[in-house]
């Protein structure tokens, strides 16, 4: 990042895609003035509170096109008490901040619908025996189970150790095992196929949106790859950044770093409406987007050539509760 | 030369420890099936002589025989060895090639390559075997391969501590067997499958073992861990384990010291069963003179790192030297 | 020549191995008890449910133990031969258990559990039979080429370069794996269970208990019975006097880490079979708990470091059946620092290590 700041050819930045790396980024970029759209940091630290005004140390820079946690966890909750009806649920975060954070906000609204919650439970990603933890999460017959955390920190293994003791309930995760296929490599659904077929996973984001099925097929040709979680987010931001270069272009900056600065100020306009791919936007203050969609995904085994992959089932959206 | 009844040969032997001269340029011989004791007091290099000769140190100088085989340590030009197992069918080979290139007949060539093949399976077969003939050839060019103490052990030595160091953990009967090692030849796939030769070498070891204790008057101590044995049977252990290999020359360091007269008599006449039942050779250190003048059949003496005298026991007893140096100390 | 009419002085081994044998019957079953209190004490579940659950964590702890005791009796063995600390061991299990899955893997070809019994039983056989010799020669080729030239240079050197050797091994596996975790084949079917007082014991958690105990049983047989397990034993005594009875060093240490590597790649395959995934890093933390273990145990004690193993499996289950999971590692070096500090020598000392 400091390589990037440094060279007044870039004037703004697509990414990070892990919150931590934002954390680490969005000081250095805020200092510089440079815009960064991310497709996929839902850390809510990341924007709001004081954890987030001691990034900045200049006016914001800093957008995402996806919601926050504090969106996405309590979407989740509403799923399980509302659609998959289950009333009680056991919690098991990785003790990380993406995780454990997700995992608080989870537990505090499946609590206010009314849900019950037998255990917050957290591992480390360090854990070795996640049998005994799901030995003990069963023995309080939970009728669902939500992991706050990725897959590298122990989704899959969870998945598997809740399946090897018969625990074989509803598994919800964030964003963090919504990975990609089972044909995708370190996946969550690549780990646990053989267990995944009561999962489910959200994102922070509408996970359908108008001609989706044309990005994903023009995604597929130019890449070779399937468009997995926020590959439309990814292409989201980059509409938002041409669209601020557009619109700074039209104030005539004198040299580089007066576009730069042009660029951040049409970008962070919270005032303006963005028409993106996956829907019409507004950024806050803060770098959030006015879109509080958060979309749950299914395990659909017969796709990706029977591999296995999510499949979009609904969405929720906060904006209309 | 009279190389057959000589159990060992020390040639000029010589240890310095940094500046200090352990021992001197000692020539020493043991004959076999005697019985001779190294003395001098304190500190007068007999348990260093005694370390050369076990193979725990090298000789700064000089070079220790034993049974006509030289021992040495740490391994010296031990490259060349390689080197010289390919050399000649290197050399065969490429004479081959050359009058194959010169157009010889395709019969001459194909010997040639014959005789070549001849050669390298030769030296791998000496190489590997390296029989006594095959190491003089080697010391001839200077090239020693190492002799660690194991390997002395192999070639005949058994020897005890001047302070005691049993397998303080293990039984009797387990430090004997210990001392069987070399003598067994059971592998880890033996150990693995059981086979019978594990079985039989297990039940035979253990037979043999409590044999030797017998012998050294450990009878039906077996099962008692060494540490809890008393003093004196401690040293009978050691020399049980010592003797455990089957070895031609026993080194015996200091066996009697801290012994009530009781019990050295008992080993004392120990020494000499060894000697007279068993055919062992036997190189004593011993402080005890009683001990020393009563079954040696020769005895040299050193004093810093020196040997000042050699002869019989009677020899020794009048030899001024040694009255001066060494039995005239007044602790004697 | 006779045989021995042994003094009462010394109790025989087979009177030792039953005296175990009860110690570690009551310590097991005290466990459970002492959870099945916990559990509807602290836990809030009811006496009745509490006794299944507490019946069945005792099983998950018996096979987590077994793994680690397996690892850490790699640990205890090379130190008490050489008294180094091997810090590359724990990458040995994880070697092992990435063979393991890919020796499984490629003859299965997919992950699905193996029900027709003799199949079964041939693919375990022949993933061991595979796996050990592979892991226990490169473990014996890492001490040949690296540990030998440092065996008499300062304790310091061979030591480091156990870290070196840590980390290469690390690199290799995430060169070759990647970084994330590798799908282990987890042909043992996990429904097989065995219900007994209300709990479903899984059949893979009693055969992994009973593998790991074979194999310390054939250890401490062949340790204490045959030849080259009594040289073992003479040469992390006294190395120089076993080498003066005519031991070679050289080969016995060799021999230690053969045993230590077929034992880590037993544990290796385990491994895989629970847990159905392996991952490059898995040798750090295994290994630093059967390191723990063997500390806890006594380092250099084969017992000791069997004991140990169970305990720290104890303590992790313990931890995990009431939701205190995310403190479990911390215990388990809470109790190694406290070890080190006040009980150096272990529960049970060091016995094959006496040195003179
Ligand atoms: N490893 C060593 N390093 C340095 N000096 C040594 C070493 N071993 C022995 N020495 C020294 O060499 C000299 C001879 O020692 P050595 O042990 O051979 O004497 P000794 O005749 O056996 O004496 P004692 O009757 O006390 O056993 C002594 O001065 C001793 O301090
Ligand atoms: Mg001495």
């Amino acid at each position: 990042m400091t390589k990037i700041v440094g060279d007044p050819n870039y004037i703004a930045v697509v990414g990070p895609v892990n919150s931590g790396v934002a954390k680490a980024q969005i000081p250095i970029s805020n200092a510089a003035g440079l815009l960064q759209c991310s497709p996929s940091n839902t850390n809510t630290a990341l924007t709001v509170g004081d954890a987030a005004k001691a990034l900045r140390t200049k006016p914001n820079n800093y957008i995402r096109v996806v919601t926050n946690d504090a969106i996405q966890g309590p979407a989740a909750a509403a799923y399980i008490i509302t659609v998959l009806k289950k009333t009680s649920v056991y919690i098991i975060d990785d003790t990380e901040t993406f995780g454990k954070g997700i995992a608080d906000s989870f537990e505090a609204e499946f609590k206010k619908r009314g849900g019950t919650v037998v255990k917050h439970d957290a591992a480390p990603k360090t854990t070795q025996d996640y049998v005994s933890i799901m030995t003990a999460a069963k023995a309080l017959n939970p009728q669902s189970i939500y992991f706050g955390g990725v897959t590298a920190s122990g989704g899959a293994r969870i998945a598997l150790a809740a399946a090897q003791v018969g625990l074989d309930v509803p598994f919800v995760g964030p964003d963090g095992i919504n990975d990609g296929s089972g044909d995708t490599k370190d996946s969550f659904l690549n780990l646990a196929n053989k267990v995944a077929k009561n999962a489910y996973s959200t994102l922070a984001g509408p996970g359908t949106f108008e001609g989706k099925d044309k990005f994903d097929a023009d995604y597929k040709k130019e890449y070779g790859i399937d468009a997995t979680g926020y590959a439309g987010q990814g292409y989201a931001c980059t509409q938002v950044v041409l669209d601020a270069l557009a619109r700074a272009a039209k104030t005539n900056p004198k040299d580089s770093a007066a576009l730069r600065e042009a660029v951040r100020v049409a970008g962070t306009d919270t005032t303006y409406e963005y028409t993106l791919d996956v829907g019409k936007v507004k950024f806050d203050a803060n770098g959030d987007t006015s879109q509080l969609i958060v979309s749950i995904y299914s395990f659909d085994p017969a796709a990706a050539k029977g591999k296995g992959d999510w499949k979009y089932e609904t969405q929720v959206d906060a904006a209309q509760k | 030369m009279t190389a057959a009844a000589e159990v060992l040969r020390a040639k000029k032997v010589t240890k310095r420890f940094g500046g200090l001269v352990a021992v001197n340029a000692i020539d020493f011989t043991i004959p076999e099936k005697s019985i001779v004791s190294l003395i001098g007091p304190n500190g007068a290099g007999k348990t260093t002589f005694f370390n050369i000769i076990a193979g725990i140190y090298d000789p700064t100088d000089g070079a220790i025989e034993f049974r006509d085989l030289t021992m040495i340590a740490h391994a010296r030009r031990a490259w060349m060895e390689p080197v010289l197992w390919v050399a000649i069918p290197a050399v065969l080979g490429i004479l081959t090639a050359l009058i194959g290139v010169a157009g010889a007949p395709q019969g001459t060539v194909i010997l040639g390559i014959f005789i070549t093949i001849l050669a390298l399976l030769a030296s791998l077969v000496t190489g590997v075997a390296r029989g006594p003939a095959y190491q003089r050839f080697l010391a001839r060019f200077g090239i020693f391969r190492s002799a660690r103490p194991n390997d002395m052990v192999v070639a005949g030595l058994g020897r005890t501590f001047q302070n005691i160091r049993l397998f303080q953990n293990m039984t009797a009967l387990e430090n004997v067997q210990v001392g069987m090692h070399s003598r067994l030849r059971a592998g880890w796939y033996d150990a693995l499958l059981s086979t019978p030769r594990n079985r039989h070498e297990e039940a035979f070891s253990r037979a043999r073992a409590e044999e030797l204790l017998e012998l050294v008057g450990l009878r039906g101590e077996g099962a008692n861990l060494a540490k809890n044995l008393p003093y004196g049977d401690q040293r009978r252990l050691e020399i049980a384990r010592a003797l455990a290999s089957n070895p031609v020359l026993l080194l015996l360091d200091e066996p009697t010291a801290g012994m009530n007269p009781n019990e050295t008599a008992g080993l004392t006449a120990l020494i000499g069963r060894l000697r007279r039942d068993l055919g062992l050779t036997i190189l004593l250190i011993e402080h005890d003179m009683k001990v020393v003048m009563g079954i040696s059949d020769r005895v040299t003496v050193l004093d810093h790192g020196e040997k000042i005298a050699e002869g019989t026991p009677e020899e020794i007893r009048r030899d001024p030297k040694v009255i001066e140096a060494y039995l005239g100390a007044p602790a004697e | 020549m006779t045989a021995i009419a042994s003094p009462a002085a010394q109790p025989n081994p087979l009177s030792r191995g039953i005296r175990m044998t009860v110690i570690a019957v009551v310590a097991v079953v005290a466990y459970m008890l002492i959870l099945w209190v916990l559990l509807f004490g602290l836990g809030g579940r009811t006496v009745a449910n509490a006794f299944p659950e507490a019946l069945q964590q005792t099983v998950n702890a018996l096979s987590i133990g077994a793994i680690y005791a397996l690892i850490a009796l790699g640990y205890t063995m090379v130190y008490g031969i050489i008294e180094l600390i091997n810090f590359a061991h724990g990458d040995i299990f994880m070697l092992g258990a990435f063979l393991a899955t890919v020796f499984i893997a490629g003859i299965t070809g997919n992950n699905d559990a193996v029900t027709n019994i003799p199949l079964l039983i041939v693919l375990l056989l022949g993933a061991l039979v595979f796996t050990m010799p592979i892991i226990g020669l490169l473990n014996v080729g890492i001490e040949r080429a690296v540990y030998r030239p440092l065996r008499h240079a300062p304790r310091l050197a061979p030591l480091i370069t156990a870290v070196g050797v840590s980390f290469i091994l690390q690199n290799v596996a995430l060169t070759i794996a990647g970084s994330g975790d590798r799908k282990s084949p987890q042909i043992f079917p996990l429904d097989w269970t065995i219900p007994i007082g209300g709990a479903q014991v899984s059949i893979l958690s009693i055969f992994i208990f009973v593998l790991a105990m074979l194999l310390m049983l054939a250890l401490q047989a062949f340790v204490s019975r045959t030849r080259l397990g009594r040289a073992m034993r003479a040469t992390a005594q006294d190395q120089e006097a076993s080498a003066l009875m005519g031991v070679d060093a050289n080969q016995t240490i060799s021999l230690t880490f053969l045993i230590g590597g077929v034992l880590a790649a037993a544990a290796g395959l385990v491994w895989g079979l629970r847990f159905g995934f392996v991952r490059f890093d898995l040798g750090f933390n295994s290994g630093l708990k059967a390191f723990t273990a063997a500390v806890l145990g006594g380092i250099g004690n084969i017992t000791g470091a069997v004991i140990g193993g169970f305990i720290i499996g104890f303590i992790e289950n313990g931890a995990a059946s009431l939701g205190y999971s995310r403190w479990s590692e911390f215990l388990v070096f809470v109790i190694l620092t406290l070890v080190l500090l006040f009980k150096p020598t272990g529960i049970l000392g060091q016995l094959t290590g006496d040195r003179a």
